[in-house]
């Protein structure tokens, strides 16, 4: 990270003019969602604010996707120092994910040695990723596939649509494609994006708005992303240079936006969120038995309803079943504790011994020789009295007609066995 | 970011659970006779009791323990109050947004028909997870996941509970006829040898 570090600080300089302000934004624009990654992509990321050149964008997207890539890193880097400078911290920065990545290196040559730097870094990023897609397959997975779509959302380039369309099929042939591509594309990353250039005048920035509002008409087609297309073009470079600025400052999630979304700090904002619903999501998904093909929000939340339902309704099942069979309710308190003792391993048997001793009426349970594990601070017995009378008190009118609804589908299966009650979930066909 | 829960182990909780169940089941005993209480209310009781020990057994790491437990500490009051503004004008939003779309056209629209799905989802896994009214929806999630996990660990301990109950209360009665030694022998004696015998019964399980 040292070296990035440093690099950053060599960007900062350049990038602190005002031409440089311009460039973030267009740096903002291009990329995707990629701040899902670890934390250590999101050091990367604020790296990357000072980077400008699309090239490099797709390149800590793919390095942030952790892709085991390898990098003719010699090649690039002597592609890199052909072209601006800026992009020769970029390949000191790629061997931290990229290994084994089977890049032509005739190709690099091919696409560094084409007109713009600019657009030749951007070839050499597109393409190369194109090529990375096709050769690593199913190892990204989603990742990569959303990065293609957003790719193929972000670039109404034709040749860009052509690269992400190869990368997609996997197609041997990708690597010429691209290579073909590269000329045709480069010519236009070179007439779209001429403020890629550091040092640039002020005046290219003012392609910024028609850039960005070209961006922003094809990035519409995506319908799920509603955030709002900027109006004016100034107004995104404005809270966008401001926004970096912002970021860089404070320690806040690196958000990139997309090429042709808006950047101001709104719809950033909505986007980090979106992203992390969808990953919890995800998460849930595990957590929830019988999700694993399911796709979608309303689907997903169905289940989990349905799940958390059932479990609660186990719950009084258990508690009905409790109730029935010990009508004393005085559970006996050393025998389901050695029962706890022979579940939870770790405990020695020798403590069995002492369970007769648990008679005494004054049950002193936080013996740490029988109870392990993080009990929480309710050693108190009368805050759980009144607390459970306040709740049954509360909770008497609510609860008997409930009681008696749930009652009559549950006693029906009084014999039901511990396996039944576990596969219960999966085949409740509650419908909401 | 919350990192993957499903495989986190949950015996720590299990056995604070199982703690803080037992403990409210002796004072429900010891507050009313259960000899005069009915099926149901037993049964409230037992339920009552291990959802207060579930939520006390998580302790502060989530938000919906204090839904479940009533008692509010000086700490607690104000998230209180900040948590019920925060329902309140949730609520009166929902009514207002609610009686507004019913004099709009239906959109036939699959992103506003799959939003609409959402959105009346969201608000049934509030009411289904306790306190999820005043979270937004990445916190609501979030709680979600939690609460399922303990849940599971709720169900699996009082699943255990229930059927040791039964099993030594059915060995139990069976102990009691075949051998009359175990019933003349002193008290203790007869908790040990049960004690043993539901070990060595568990064993087999």
């Amino acid at each position: 990270m040292d070296m990035n570090e440093s690099s950053e600080k060599g960007m900062k300089s350049n990038a602190s003019s005002g031409p440089g302000n311009g460039i973030p934004v267009e740096w903002q624009s291009q990329f995707s969602g990629t701040f899902s990654c670890t934390p250590a992509a999101q050091q990367q990321h604020a790296m990357m604010e000072s980077f400008a050149a699309v090239s490099a964008g797709l390149w800590a997207s793919a390095t942030s996707q952790n892709m085991a890539l390898s990098s003719d890193v010699s090649a690039m880097s002597s592609a890199a120092q052909r072209s601006a400078g800026f992009l020769a911290p970029m390949p000191a920065f790629l061997p931290q994910g990229l290994s084994h990545f089977p890049v032509d290196s005739g190709f690099i040559e091919r696409a560094a040695r084409s007109t713009c730097f600019g657009g030749g870094g951007g070839m050499m990023g597109a393409g190369a990723y194109g090529a990375a897609d096709q050769s690593m397959g199913d190892a990204f997975g989603g990742a990569a596939e959303r990065l293609m779509d957003h790719h193929r959302n972000e670039c109404n380039d034709k040749a860009d649509l052509e690269i992400a369309g190869n990368g997609h099929d996997e197609v041997p042939s990708s690597e010429a494609a691209g290579g073909d591509c590269s000329s045709k594309g480069s010519d236009s990353k070179k007439r779209r994006r001429p403020n890629e250039v550091m040092g640039a005048d002020q005046v290219h920035c003012s392609n910024l708005p028609a850039d960005s509002a070209n961006e922003s008409v094809h990035s519409k087609d995506k319908g799920e992303e509603s955030s709002p297309a900027t109006t004016t073009g100034g107004k995104s470079k404005g809270k966008g240079a401001k926004d970096t600025s912002e970021s860089q400052k404070e320690d806040y999630i690196h958000v990139r936006a997309r090429r042709g979304q808006a950047t101001n700090s709104h719809s950033l904002a909505e986007r980090l969120r979106r992203e992390k619903i969808s990953e919890r999501m995800k998460l849930l998904q595990d957590l929830v038995p019988g999700c694993s093909k399911v796709t979608g929000k309303a689907v997903m939340l169905d289940e989990i309803i349905n799940y958390v339902q059932s479990l609660q309704r186990q719950v009084e099942f258990l508690s009905m079943k409790l109730a029935t069979v010990n009508p004393r309710l005085d559970l006996n308190i050393e025998g389901l504790l050695s029962k706890d003792l022979l579940r939870f391993p770790g405990v020695h048997s020798s403590s069995i011994g002492f369970s007769p001793e648990m008679m005494h009426p004054q049950l002193q349970l936080s013996q740490p020789g029988l109870i392990q594990g993080g009990a929480a601070g309710m050693a108190n017995p009368d805050v759980f009295r009144r607390i459970i009378q306040a709740q049954l008190g509360a909770k008497e009118g609510s609860q008997m007609p409930h009681a008696l609804n749930g009652y009559v589908s549950q006693m029906a299966y009084p014999s039901l066995g511990s396996q039944d009650l576990s596969i219960r979930p999966s085949q409740d066909g509650f419908q909401m | 970011m919350k990192g993957p829960n499903a495989s986190a182990s949950t015996k720590p909780f299990k056995r604070a659970f199982l703690k803080n169940l037992l403990l409210s089941l002796q004072d429900c005993s010891r507050a009313t006779p259960f000899d005069a209480m009915s099926l149901h209310d037993r049964k409230r009781a037992v339920k009552s009791s291990a959802d207060v020990a579930m939520a006390a057994a998580r302790g502060g790491g989530a938000r919906w323990p204090k839904a479940i437990l009533p008692h509010a500490s000086a700490a607690t009051t104000a998230c209180n109050k900040a948590q019920s503004c925060r329902r309140i004008v949730r609520r009166c939003f929902c009514h207002k947004g609610r009686g507004a779309r019913r004099r709009v056209v239906v959109a036939a629209t699959g992103s506003d028909v799959a939003r609409r799905l959402v959105k009346r989802r969201t608000t049934a896994l509030r009411k289904v997870i306790p306190g999820g009214d005043a979270m937004d929806e990445l916190s609501l999630l979030r709680e979600a996941m939690d609460y399922v996990v303990h849940l599971r660990a709720q169900v699996d301990v009082l699943r255990r509970v229930s059927e040791a109950v039964q099993k030594r209360s059915c060995d139990c009665d069976s102990l009691r006829d075949a051998s009359p030694y175990l019933v003349q022998s002193g008290e203790e004696l007869v908790e040990h040898d049960f004690v043993l015998f539901f070990e060595s019964s568990v064993r087999k399980l």
